[in-house]
């Protein structure tokens, strides 16, 4: 599974960002290999339609599942076209969303 | 001649001036066309109550695409160029966002499947009426993300023959600029506040990158407040910019009363307080 987070700082024990769109990075994790990497977020500097952008980045970088706190109707739609599952969580650190998604106690 | 009305804060007096100022030159003999170039939302025919009628449709564009052509993520360019980001790649799917689309056709250009069509799209209607002052009005179609096309083709109406008044919308941003950038003269009129003089030094900031001969209008002179500190940054501002002030309409609650009901009436009673400082304006701008 590979995982997208919202973020404002590059740091697993940093919280998720409550932003979708204008978040600053997104965290691409990868759950098998437990490889991840901050990307930062190019759809900061769009004057609208930051969340579409966003949701395009993470499509085009292969994500299957995004975890957001929550996510604006035009950027959902995205998501729901291509394919990526989405799971809304209240705020807490990046790390513990992975080990909760890891424990299998997220669901969309 | 093209005379520009504007001011950076929204609420200081540019239609109205406009509008007192068109009128007095149409008594005056001469023939002057209004643009209201506010096309988000006019309303200078609150103070001319004319009848419009609709004289053009303005079109915009936007694309379709033929998805049997499109590589989708294989390629991708549309989506990479669009600097609107009004176009999604999915893996089997386009989706484009109208509301985002400014219908430039970079999308069609770079598509190298030429899987992109441009299809016409009404972005706003251009309004007339009356005589003289003739009124001219842009009305952008709501959900219309970009007003510049519209403000253009409104322009196409400006007639060399007439005194053309045009009233730009408030701020300093792309409307603005595309009402005033090419006219003989901008008049800015500001008002004795902190705010105002703010947004007067960016519209300063404006005429003078773009080469334009401005003069400022104080209207509102001597509003409850007006401070000598305004008044010396008024003054800071204009000799900075080297800008002429070229009339002061005082406050006067009367005007401000019958303002908040519209109509000619209002109209007729600002061309008998200031039909001195109207045609001092005149004179000084060459149009008597």
């Amino acid at each position: 599974m590979r995982v997208a987070i919202p973020m404002d700082t590059p740091q697993l024990d940093s919280y998720i960002s409550p932003r979708f769109g204008r978040c600053s990075y997104f965290l691409i994790y990868d759950l098998q290999t437990d490889k991840y990497q901050f990307i930062s977020n190019s759809a900061t500097r769009m004057p609208g339609g930051a969340g579409i952008a966003a949701g395009q980045l993470l499509v085009s970088q292969g994500v299957d599942t995004v975890v957001a706190v929550e996510v604006g109707p035009k950027a959902g739609m995205v998501l729901q076209n291509a394919g990526i599952r989405l799971i809304t969580v209240p705020p807490m650190p990046a790390r513990q969303i992975i080990e909760e998604l890891k424990a299998g106690r997220l669901y969309s | 001649m093209r005379i520009a009305i504007a001011s950076g804060k929204g609420g200081t007096g540019k239609t109205t001036f406009a509008v007192s100022l068109s009128i007095f030159l149409a008594r005056n003999g001469l023939s002057v066309n209004y643009f209201d170039c506010d096309v988000d939302a006019p309303n200078a025919n609150v103070f001319f109550n004319y009848q419009l009628e609709q004289v053009s449709e303005v079109d915009g564009y936007e694309p379709v695409v033929d998805e049997s052509r499109c590589t989708h993520l294989n390629c991708a360019e549309c989506a990479k160029t669009c600097r609107h980001g009004a176009i999604t790649v999915l893996r089997d799917q386009l989706m484009i966002w109208s509301e985002l689309c400014i219908g430039c056709g970079t999308c069609q250009e770079v598509c190298p499947q030429k899987a992109i069509d441009m299809r016409r799209r009404i972005i706003g209607w251009i309004e007339s009426g009356g005589e003289n002052p003739k009124l001219f009005q842009g009305r952008l179609r709501v959900g219309e993300p970009t007003t510049t096309k519209l403000i253009r083709k409104l322009k196409e109406y400006i007639s060399p023959q007439a005194i053309n008044i045009i009233d730009s919308p408030p701020g300093t941003g792309c409307s603005m600029l595309e009402s005033i950038r090419d006219v003989d003269h901008v008049i800015l009129v500001a008002e004795p506040t902190k705010f105002s003089l703010l947004d007067l030094q960016r519209a300063l900031e404006v005429t003078a990158n773009f080469n334009l001969n401005a003069s400022v209008v104080l209207n509102k002179a001597g509003l409850e407040g007006e401070t000598d500190i305004i008044k010396r940054e008024l003054s800071e501002l204009l000799n900075h910019y080297k800008v002429k002030l070229i009339a002061e309409l005082p406050y006067d609650r009367e005007i401000a009363v019958r303002y908040t009901r519209g109509g000619p009436e209002l109209m007729k009673l600002l061309l008998e307080a200031h039909s001195d400082r109207l045609s001092n304006i005149s004179y000084q701008l060459g149009l008597l």
